[in-house]
């Protein structure tokens, strides 16, 4: 198939259907006929708005993972833990491979996401962007369903109330700047356009995009 | 107009997975890389049945010392008393709070078993080449990824109860072994999941031989 | 049919061009992140208090990020770290403290580990069984800044604030006192001991001392301090005498004192005033002998029972006090020796 396509045409990533992909209006989606998939959605201000969004998560992401989640107290003790330290204290406790994994799920897969989110997204402000923005976008994208914000705050809910039985305690800051991350996290991804930062790379092959976006059906390289 | 239901496979087309470019495979065996982003493009995930399957059963193995080892070891003034997961849930609804109890009951039993069962009838299903419930199987298949990280809940309350309950001699909370099985449960479903190819679900049974390695 | 109106009569509106780069109002929300994270750290940097070091010869129950400092049962302060000194000889305890607790932090302020303990005088801090040793603090008077201390190995006995006087007793030797040592009047606890050393020429004791108000008024330059440790016992002429002050002294020691009825009228004496400790009740009130003569007896028969110290009567009053006997032999028989120191009454029968 050759010849300028207008459209953009995709495989459906859930039934692998070839279809074509109307212009959308702004907050419309597109799904896949067959198989229900959203296959693209159309925010409005791509760019800018999830660069805000991930700011802030970026600034929160922070005093998330410094301040105290909670402080308990108890027959005259005291005690008190951040993210990173309840990762650290299973470490202590001998179980090392669950501490990395609480880590990861908790602390890396959020971090590294925001983090490759605001390169690329502040790369292609000036576009084209280099190759290895797209790469980026690629690594973000799977640290995604890794980062379990929402999961450890139910977590830790559950164990306070469980604690709250024998100790008195005080919900701390850091409890709420996960909240707060959960919230911002499912923001960016609400809107975000994948399309609009693949229509800004270089590509692999050294195409520069054009700005209309129409293409032809590639041929796939050999190699890199 | 009539339109043509035809999947890129059988269009002799290559989606690519990391920015949806549709492209023609370069000749030989294998498709070659995309021409935007330069990720490897493959047809249907590498393998997929088979890896699938693997992580599948060894976190079937990890399931029983999962639920059968103790989780979370709690010393009282010299005395221990460990607990599994179901000792938990129990726990938690003797002591009256039964929301909590059907939470945790929810995530961290139900959620894992059904898991593994619904990946198992997906492979199945789709290794006998089965054409029937397609819309269905692709359901189940969405729910099975989005259910997945919540069983990850119980490590979590295991993980800051543990933080903050170090007040010995009066009380401290100590991780037990069944946790890491539970965790590596959790996570090897994920990987499952995720190597688990839906568009297989989709192929018609002779499209499938050629592709699924 | 209505008539329209001519186009080009019609003015046309103006253009007003889109005004580009137009700030979304979405920035609000990391600039709201920003404010609300840069309050917290500037608050946190705020109410940080200042950081000290308190060595310790060793570090009982003391654990880093759970040990309190507490004064008056409040939390001041919390141990950050404990590691051993760089000659490993001692423990250096790195604590936190709350920023209130800032200007307490002088030159003499004391620190000591509080723990469980049975004493002599009773059994203290049991609560720290549950809640774990804590570091107790003391006030100093001092006015400059300090951040390194050493810790003390024991509790100061008298915590700073508290009324009373201090004084110093000369022992002859320490009995059975110690530090903690009660000191008793009129059988009510006034004060206890606090410190003792060996005098500058070895040939006594000094006694620290403090009696609690308002015991301390009591105290004049003429009052009189003795030994109550344990039992006085004494079987004389005068009967069997058994005096002990409580079951505490009859253990741990303790000190009593009293103004002897003789003495001048005056005021409460002044701190660190000198007095003597003597070694028992007894001698502690006996009156300064103001006309006293020696006497030595000679003696026939035995001097059986007759010991050094024995009241000397006279119609059952006693009038002095045996001091000595030995022997000596006289040409025609031999005969004992003995002298004794008499009141003012003169015996007439005697040679001087």
């Amino acid at each position: 198939m050759t010849g300028r396509l207008a459209l953009e045409t995709i495989a459906c990533p859930a039934c692998d259907l070839l279809q074509r992909i109307p212009p959308l209006p702004p907050g419309g989606k597109a799904r896949c006929p067959r198989c229900g998939e959203t296959l693209a959605s159309c925010p409005s201000d791509p760019l800018d708005r999830p660069l805000a969004l991930t700011l802030a998560a970026a600034i929160v992401f922070i005093v998330a993972n410094t301040a105290s989640l909670m402080d308990l107290s108890a027959v005259g003790r005291y005690a008190s833990t951040t993210i990173p330290n309840g990762a650290y204290e299973m470490w202590l406790q001998g179980q090392e491979i669950t501490a990395v994994i609480v880590a990861f799920c908790a602390v890396i897969a959020p971090g590294a996401y925001i983090l490759f989110m605001l390169t690329v997204l502040l790369a292609v402000r000036r576009p084209p962007a280099p190759h290895w923005v797209g790469e980026l976008l690629r690594w973000g994208s799977s640290m995604q369903p890794w980062s379990m914000g929402e999961v450890m705050i139910l977590g830790i809910m559950v164990s306070l109330i469980k604690i709250a039985e024998l100790a008195s305690v005080d919900v701390g800051i850091g409890m709420y700047a996960v909240g707060g991350l959960v919230v911002l996290l499912a923001a960016i991804s609400i809107t975000f356009d994948p399309r609009e930062i693949w229509k800004r790379v270089v590509w692999a092959d050294g195409r520069v995009p054009s700005r209309a976006g129409a293409h032809e059906a590639t041929g796939a390289g050999t190699g890199r | 107009m009539t339109t043509t239901i035809l999947t890129a496979a059988e269009a002799g087309l290559v989606s690519c997975g990391t920015c949806s470019l549709v492209s023609r495979p370069a000749g030989g065996a294998e498709p070659g890389y995309c021409p935007r982003c330069g990720g490897e493009l493959e047809q249907r995930h590498h393998h997929s049945i088979q890896y699938t399957w693997a992580l599948v059963i060894a976190a079937a193995i990890c399931y029983i010392p999962a639920n059968v080892l103790p989780i979370l070891t709690t010393n009282t003034l010299g005395s221990s008393e460990s607990d599994t997961i179901m000792g938990g849930v129990v726990l938690l609804y003797r002591t009256g709070s039964w929301p909590l109890a059907l939470i945790v009951l929810v995530a961290s039993v139900m959620v894992p078993l059904g898991k593994l069962v619904a990946l198992s009838y997906l492979l199945i299903s789709v290794q006998r080449g089965s054409i029937k419930s397609n819309h269905e199987r692709t359901r189940l298949y969405r729910l099975v990824e989005f259910i997945g990280r919540w069983s990850m809940l119980d490590v979590f309350v295991a993980t800051f109860t543990v933080a903050l309950i170090q007040l010995q001699p009066l009380m401290s909370m100590e991780p037990a072994p069944g946790v890491l099985f539970f965790a590596a449960v959790v996570v090897l479903t994920m990987i499952a999941a995720e190597s688990f190819d839906p568009r297989l679900i989709w192929d018609t049974p002779n499209r499938r031989q050629g592709h699924h390695g | 049919m209505a008539d329209s109106p001519d186009p080009s009569g019609i003015p046309q509106a103006t253009v007003v061009p889109q005004r580009r780069a137009r700030i979304s109002i979405v920035w609000i929300i990391p600039i709201l992140a920003a404010v609300v994270a840069v309050g917290i750290a500037v608050q946190r940097i705020m109410n940080e208090g200042p950081t000290i070091t308190i060595v310790f010869k060793a570090a009982e129950g003391l654990e880093a990020g759970k040990t309190f400092v507490k004064y008056k049962n409040v939390n001041i302060g919390q141990v950050t770290k404990v590691e051993l000194s760089r000659d490993h000889s001692r423990v250096e305890v790195t604590a936190k403290m709350a920023k209130s607790a800032a200007d307490l932090m002088v030159e003499d302020a004391k620190f000591w580990v509080v723990e469980a303990r049975v004493t002599l005088s009773g059994v203290s801090g049991l609560g720290t069984l549950l809640s774990g040793n804590f570091i107790g603090f003391e006030v100093g008077k001092s006015k400059k800044e300090e951040r390194k201390f050493t810790g003390l190995e024991v509790a100061p006995i008298i915590t700073g604030g508290q009324a009373g006087r201090q004084f110093l007793l000369k022992a002859e030797n320490l009995g059975s006192l110690g530090i903690g040592s009660p000191i008793y009047y009129r059988r009510l606890q006034a004060g206890q001991v606090i410190a003792y050393d060996l005098a500058g020429d070895g040939k006594s004791i000094d006694l620290k001392i403090f009696v609690n108000a308002p015991y301390d008024k009591y105290v004049n330059p003429g009052t009189r301090f003795w030994n109550a440790s344990g039992v006085d016992v004494s079987f004389g002429a005068g009967g069997l005498d058994v005096r002990t002050q409580s079951l505490v002294a009859l253990i741990a020691g303790g000190l009593a004192f009293d103004t002897p009825a003789y003495a001048e009228a005056a005021g409460p004496a002044a701190a660190d005033t000198v007095f003597t400790l003597y070694g028992d009740q007894a001698s502690a009130l006996k009156h300064a002998d103001t006309i006293s003569q020696r006497y030595v007896l000679y003696f026939n028969e035995t001097l059986r029972g007759l010991t050094a110290g024995a009241p000397v009567l006279l119609v059952g009053l006693p009038m002095g006090r045996w001091s000595r006997s030995g022997s000596t032999s006289i040409r025609r028989c031999r005969a004992f020796e003995g002298a004794w120191r008499s009141r003012p009454f003169r015996s007439a029968s005697s040679r001087a």
